[in-house]
């Protein structure tokens, strides 16, 4: 039935279709009839077709149904499939301390910026981010929407919140840009070791800028030496002392004398890193709060370098322990007289370890006297004391040293005066007195476990465990017996009491004083070098009027010392047991030479 | 024969579309999926960075400082109290502690003895000097004894977790 129906619009097409050229002229009722294989051809033709339509059909089926299921009970998640994934997470890598604690980090957020050439309406736009940013004068963003660029940041940084509400504004050509914001969760306390970015994430001070292109990387975090609980320790000591006494700043040091490793470095005042920029600008004659006292400053240490002077003339073989000299009359030199601050302690001959202990400078001068001063510049120099020193922060200050190097400055030299070095290139030096004679550069970045490199020998064993006992007489008997001493932890040191040089090079002002305290401890087997120093403090009625480093600087060393040693574990040292107190006494018979002055 | 073939070509033809459609489709799920991951994933080391910096802002030394001196009556562990394996004696035997007890009582009842007299702790691989032990404890035993062991029994005043504890229940 199907096949004869469907034959006859055929068979009428051939018959009524005027383009056939057999049919023109014939009577339209005429019915041509096709047979044999012409028939057949056309049968299997129509089946085909029909083959086909019915796929169709099928296939038109099939899409209508999705669309139905789409339409009627789609759930819309197919819509993500084309939305690329997002970028890696990239941003500057974290600066932590050596327990892994966060000093610097970045945290990824987003930036508002605008193209003003999509703006539609300026004025509506400034008046709506006004009320959102009322920080922001609307003047400021009417002027920048109105621009002729292509691009202007309207506000970096934006909170999760703030961003949600720009988005329900809806502004068109207002947009976001992803971004990253540096954060210090310390805060101040070791910002002058970390120094700062800009808005950027570009390090431009401190360890951010001298790392700037590995932190940039954003791979693994950098590893300091720095120990975040003796930075606190320090830093509240140090910040004690400036207010006690009235001080303009101060600094502090904490060092490995094993590894030279930097565990904590304090310099104060201090900055917010994450607003470096803001707070009050220094008045002219008050410190700068972005100076680094301990890398960039250069000072005369004063008695500190007594440390060296006698290392110094013990190690050359010129000066004997047992050697006596003449500490009670002044050195007349041209016109300058070296005398001491308490030089009539000292009648008659003192040995070497009185005049280290008691700090007599015209004892210290008529030592090094038996040496000569190219001995001693070469002894400074391999102390690393003449020369820019090499740290990890760009912050470095060159030493002053005299030149040429003659007996005049030699003399001065021996009790810390006529040179100016930096804290750490001091501390660096004392370490290696203490810890067996060998100087390691010293760094801010945490050594990996056995890496601590050979370093280079400055003083042989013995000069080294004699130095040792002196310090220790200081702190037992000597300048800094008062606050020095941690029971328990056979602290070791030397104070420094230095006459600031003023602008012009003289030493003028009354109170311009750096007062400082080098402690080791413990003595006997030397692990850590604590420094400290404050900027003209003035003595009060507790220190008696005292303004040395010994009333001053030395209380916050020996609370520093007694506060991280049981931090860091370690042992106490029984300071009467026998074992000990032969580590730390000092022979001195038969008793030597006595030096008198050169007549 | 033709026809078998043809038709072969085309099951096999349907077939390797229907494959390839559904390996596609398979594919473009598996990658929503991952992207999905990925997204998430972002966001999660996102917000460890946010919680990482907050926990250490939380944990700065001067903030815990500032908050232990005004909530809590705890000190930094005085040099005192740390003390190495080797100083902390072993436990005495009954009838060393025996011994001791008589030894205690005697030196109570005797007249002008102050058992409360404070004692140092031992200092490590240093054997207490006179003042650690108590004339008559050395009287109990022969000197040949370590006298570390019955300084610590005797006087429990230098036991590090009675100390502790004592300063645990005055805070109480």
């Amino acid at each position: 039935m199907k096949r004869r129906g469907n034959l006859v619009p055929l068979e009428g097409v051939i018959g009524t279709g005027p383009a056939l050229p057999e049919s023109v002229g014939q009577p339209a009722s005429m019915i041509v009839t096709v047979d044999g294989a012409a028939r057949q051809t056309l049968e299997q033709a129509r089946t085909r077709l029909v083959v086909v339509a019915a796929l169709f059909g099928l296939a038109l089926l099939a899409v209508s149904l999705r669309l139905v299921d789409l339409a009627v009970f789609g759930d819309g998640s197919s819509q993500q499939a084309h939305i690329a994934p997002p970028p890696p997470l990239k941003v500057r890598s974290d600066i932590v301390d050596r327990n892994g604690r966060v000093l610097a980090t970045s945290i990824a957020t987003a930036s508002l910026f605008a193209d003003p050439q999509k703006i539609i309406d300026a004025p509506d736009a400034a008046r709506q981010l006004n009320t959102l940013f009322p920080d922001i004068a609307y003047g400021e963003f009417l002027q920048k929407l109105q621009g002729k660029n292509h691009f202007v940041w309207l506000r970096r940084h934006l909170t999760p919140r703030q961003q949600y509400e720009v988005n329900q504004l809806g502004i068109p050509g207002v947009e976001f840009q992803p971004d990253e914001r540096r954060l210090y969760p310390q805060g101040s306390e070791v910002s002058q070791v970390i120094g700062y970015t800009d808005i950027d994430s570009h390090g431009i001070a401190g360890i951010e800028q001298s790392f700037d292109d590995y932190l940039g990387k954003g791979t693994e975090p950098l590893r300091l030496s720095i120990d975040i609980r003796l930075q606190h320790m320090l830093h509240r000591e140090v910040q004690a002392q400036i207010e006690e006494f009235h001080a303009m700043g101060g600094g502090g040091l904490i060092m490995d004398v094993r590894t030279g490793e930097i565990l904590s470095m304090v310099s104060l005042p201090d900055f917010d890193p994450e607003q470096p920029g803001d707070g009050p600008k220094p008045a002219p004659g008050e410190p700068d709060p972005h100076f680094n006292r301990m890398t960039l400053g250069v000072y005369e240490m004063g008695s500190i370098f007594k440390v060296f002077n006698t290392a110094l003339c013990l190690d050359s073989g010129k000066v004997k322990i047992n050697d006596y000299f003449d500490a009670w009359h002044p050195i007349q030199i041209g016109r300058f007289t070296i005398h001491d601050f308490r030089g009539d302690e000292l009648p008659g001959y003192s040995s070497v370890a009185k005049i280290f202990e008691i700090s007599s400078n015209i004892g210290s001068a008529r030592m090094v006297q038996q040496v000569g001063p190219e001995a001693q510049e070469r002894f400074m120099d391999s102390l690393g004391l003449t020369k820019k020193m090499a740290l990890e922060v760009p912050e470095i200050g060159t030493p002053r040293v005299p030149h040429p190097w003659r007996p005049i400055n030699m003399l001065t030299i021996a009790f810390g005066h006529g040179i100016s070095v930096s804290p750490v290139q001091l501390v660096s030096a004392i370490s290696a007195i203490a810890n067996g004679g060998i100087l390691r550069p010293a760094t801010l970045i945490e050594r990996p476990d056995g890496q601590v490199p050979q370093g280079t020998r400055v003083i042989s064993e013995e000069t080294s465990d004699m130095m040792r006992r002196l310090m220790r007489l200081v702190v037992t008997g000597g300048t800094a017996k008062q606050f020095g001493n941690v029971p328990g932890y056979l602290v070791g040191g030397k104070t420094g009491t230095a006459e600031k040089i003023m602008l012009n090079g003289g030493y003028a002002k009354k109170h311009a004083n750096l007062s400082s305290f080098v402690g080791v401890f413990p003595m006997s087997d030397p692990r850590y070098a604590v420094f400290v120093t404050i900027d003209e403090p003035h003595g009060n009625k507790k220190s008696a009027g005292f303004e040395t480093g010994g009333w001053v600087a030395a209380p916050a060393v020996a609370r520093v010392i007694s506060s991280m040693g049981p931090l860091l574990g370690i042992p106490p040292v029984d300071a009467e047991s026998p074992v000990i107190q032969a580590k730390m006494e000092i022979e001195v018979n038969p008793i030597g030479r006595h030096v008198a002055p050169p007549q | 024969m033709i026809r078998i073939t043809t038709l072969l070509w085309v099951v096999l033809l349907v077939i390797a579309g229907g494959t390839v459609m559904h390996v596609s489709y398979q594919v473009r799920r598996v990658q929503q999926h991952l992207n999905e991951l990925a997204r998430s994933t972002h966001s999660e080391q996102d917000a460890i960075r946010i919680l990482g910096a907050e926990w250490d802002t939380l944990n700065d030394p001067h903030r815990i400082d500032e908050l232990s001196k005004r909530y809590l009556s705890l000190q930094p562990t005085p040099i005192q109290r740390v003390v190495t394996l080797e100083g902390i004696p072993l436990k005495p035997s009954a009838e060393q502690l025996l011994k001791l007890n008589t030894a205690t009582q005697n030196a109570k009842t005797a007249p002008g003895k102050k058992p409360d007299t404070p004692v140092r702790p031992p200092l490590p691989g240093v054997l207490p000097g006179p003042t650690m032990a108590s004339a008559t404890v050395r009287a109990a035993k022969p000197a040949t004894q370590p006298v570390v062991v019955h300084a610590a029994v005797a006087k429990p005043a230098v036991d590090p977790v009675g100390l502790l504890l004592a300063r645990e229940e005055r805070h109480e």
